[in-house]
């Protein structure tokens, strides 16, 4: 059944971590045992510190690890000659980039020296695979600009266009959604699932936007506790790994959908009560500022939705005293205040 | 668009080298005393009057002088150019970061420390134990300065640290200027000061032979230090030998810097400022091209410092740090005010 996917990372019982005064510190804290196969987009998930950016390091042989076997097409990231090796896995760090004065076309042409000779002369089946990566990467109207006049987005296109020239089977990614907008995050992970489908490219990122990775990888390797669980994302969900490892007294991991259900703290109960539009609305606001929300009348503190000449108006009362608000949101300027009270 | 780049580079290039060209001509003439070049120089070749004062002044002053220029020039901007690449930090360079102060050290060392014990250092080693001198003392605080810019990351406080240890050198150096005897104190004294007019032409054979090796190791570094800039970890990612690339760098700019500090001083500016302006001019950070346009940009930036030590019409000569710093300030100071925007 799998027997024509090749596998391009293996890890048996690797250790990582940093030499401490006194001792090792192994971060992550357990031996680690994984294997990613070409055309896999893995999103590498674990809290802060945890140890993602460790583990990337490691597996791309800029960081030594201590013991266990790894073996990323074969070769050794720590013994294989680091021009060979660079053949076959790439990897963008966060390592701020400071370069004013280099066009995005001469960036990702950096990535050709691995394939190039002593000065860096471009053959044109580099020119091609160069040109190749920023089409695919959706920069080819930003080539001739400066790398430091582009917008995050954009500079993260870049980044992926240069491992992409490099031509490697394994691409690493440290948070390349970091600092992204909802919108353009989307897109570059959809980029990059595209790329392995295309490329069969093994591609692991790591990232802390759940939500995404869950919709988009095609596996999930979580750094908990005491292991790293690799699964697809349905079977994690299934699991309750995720829910082990995030759920908290703010936020809750809906088992059926993958989504997260954030959890209100309420303290006092108020009744809401007619419509006219805009009473999830009113609902969502009073739940936001910490208010247990009763469909029927509560005791004593309530909000009535009426409509007066045509206009909408909320009526607090509080036990029988009347106000009347004409925007929500002096209604909950209102509220807050009277909580704090 | 390649092809309109590169021949864009070209013609720069070329500009440039006449541009450097009329320079050192402009130099040639330029000084207290009236020369008919071409004439002086058809004497000199066909040896014909060769006790003509005015040749004399020509082949052993101003011919010596401009070349040391030429050659100090190029050396100094090339070894700027390969710090602030190393350091990946736009206010690197040979003086600011305190590598001319070791030098001044090892030569004060060579200096002053043997006539403490009633040697004269002239006579037993000769120019090239200057030379050896100053370019351990350089190579020496370029190690350590290397040291702590791993450690700190921040350009401003390098900096500091770097005019930090230019301090302990000159404490060190005061403490030998105590010890040393009346001869060679004059001797090191007029050394800080800077000159390109005091080396002779076997000095100047030495000196080009020490900078030839400088600048052939950084044109064979010139295509992975593209690669450097993106990082320790992306550099070392894409394949780049890190280690041999830095030790190679630290050998080429200690031989650059250390070799041009021993004969000329302690040259302020040059190294720090020549290649912002082929960056600024070019738009490039490709040392496949860089390398030899701030070279040329640097030969430019000395070359027109010794032209304005000279005033026409003025009798006297200034000294040539106190023009290089009138032209190089402007532009460390240009770099510092736009702060963060400076990328390399």
């Amino acid at each position: 059944m799998t027997s024509n996917i090749n596998t391009t990372i293996i890890a048996n019982n690797l250790v990582t971590g940093y030499r401490k005064s006194g001792g090792f510190k192994a971060i992550p804290n357990f031996e680690l045992n994984f294997k990613a196969n070409e055309g896999e987009l893995i999103a590498l998930i674990g809290s802060n510190g945890s140890g993602k950016t460790t583990l990337l390091r490691t597996i791309a042989g800029l960081h030594p690890s201590k013991s266990g076997d790894l073996s990323i097409c074969g070769l050794s990231p720590l013994k294989a000659d680091r021009l060979e090796f660079a053949k076959s896995l790439s990897i963008a760090t966060t390592e701020l980039l400071k370069i004013a004065y280099t066009s995005v076309n001469d960036f990702v042409m950096l990535g050709r020296f691995p394939h190039s000779h002593f000065f860096g002369k471009l053959n044109s089946k580099d020119l091609q695979i160069v040109n190749m990566a920023i089409e695919e990467t959706g920069i080819a109207t930003k080539r001739n600009e400066q790398m430091n006049c582009l917008s995050d987005g954009e500079r993260q296109r870049a980044i992926i266009a240069r491992t992409l020239a490099q031509d490697t089977p394994v691409i690493l990614l440290d948070e390349p959604t970091a600092y992204l907008d909802i919108k353009n995050k989307i897109e570059i992970l959809n980029l990059l699932k595209s790329l392995t489908s295309k490329f069969r490219k093994t591609i692991i990122f790591s990232t802390h936007d759940l939500a995404s990775a869950l919709h988009l990888a095609d596996k999930i390797w979580l750094i908990t506790l005491d292991k790293i669980i690799c699964k697809i994302p349905e079977q994690i969900i299934y699991d309750d790994d995720l829910a082990k490892e995030f759920n908290s007294d703010f936020m809750q991991i809906d088992k059926n959908s993958g989504n997260f259900n954030f959890i209100d703290k309420y303290n006092i109960n108020i009744g809401l009560s007619g419509d006219y539009g805009v009473y999830n609305m009113t609902l969502n606001a009073l739940k936001r500022i910490g208010f247990n929300v009763i469909s029927n009348k509560s005791d004593n503190l309530n909000v009535i939705i009426e409509e007066n000449e045509k206009l909408i108006i909320w009526k607090l009362i509080n036990f029988n005293e009347e106000q009347i608000f004409n925007q929500l949101e002096d209604l909950i300027l209102h509220l807050k205040i009277f909580k704090q009270k | 668009m390649n092809f309109y780049k590169r021949y864009n580079k070209a013609i720069l290039l070329i500009v440039s080298i006449i541009i450097v060209i009329i320079l050192v001509i402009v130099d040639l003439i330029n000084g207290p005393v009236k020369i008919n070049i071409l004439e002086e120089f058809k004497n000199i070749m066909n040896s014909n009057s060769s006790n003509n004062y005015l040749s004399t002044i020509l082949y052993d002053i101003r011919l010596p002088r401009i070349l040391t220029a030429v050659i100090a020039g190029l050396a100094l901007s090339v070894s700027g150019l390969l710090m602030q690449t190393l350091f990946r930090n736009p206010l690197a360079g040979p003086y600011v970061l305190g590598i001319s102060s070791g030098a001044g050290l090892g030569v004060a060392l060579v200096v002053l420390g043997f006539s403490a014990f009633g040697l004269n250092f002239i006579d037993i080693m000769g120019s090239g134990g200057t030379i050896l001198a100053a370019c351990i003392g350089s190579g020496l605080f370029m190690a350590l300065i290397f040291a702590v810019s791993l450690k700190i990351r921040d350009a401003m406080t390098l900096l500091i640290s770097g005019m930090l240890l230019g301090s302990a050198a000159s404490a060190i150096i005061n403490v030998f200027q105590f010890a040393g005897s009346e001869q060679s104190l004059k001797l090191f004294v007029i050394w800080t000061m800077g000159s390109l007019g005091s080396t002779t032409w076997p000095q100047l054979e030495l000196m080009s032979v020490v900078i030839f090796a400088g600048v052939i190791i950084s044109i064979f570094l010139a295509y992975p230090l593209n690669v450097w800039l993106l990082g320790d970890e992306n550099a070392k990612a894409s394949g780049v030998n890190v280690t041999k690339i830095r030790n190679l760098l630290l050998i080429s700019t200690t031989l650059l810097a250390g070799s041009v500090t021993a004969f000329c001083g302690p040259l302020a500016f040059v190294g720090i400022a020549a290649p912002h302006i082929a960056r600024m001019i070019s738009k490039t950070s490709d040392h496949r091209f860089l390398i030899p346009f701030s070279g040329i940009v640097g030969i430019a930036m000395l070359v027109t410092a010794d032209i304005l030590t000279q005033l026409p019409g003025s009798g006297f000569v200034l000294p040539i740090n106190s023009t290089t710093s009138l032209l190089g300030v402007p532009i460390v100071l240009w770099i510092v005010l736009k702060g963060k925007k400076m990328w390399l």
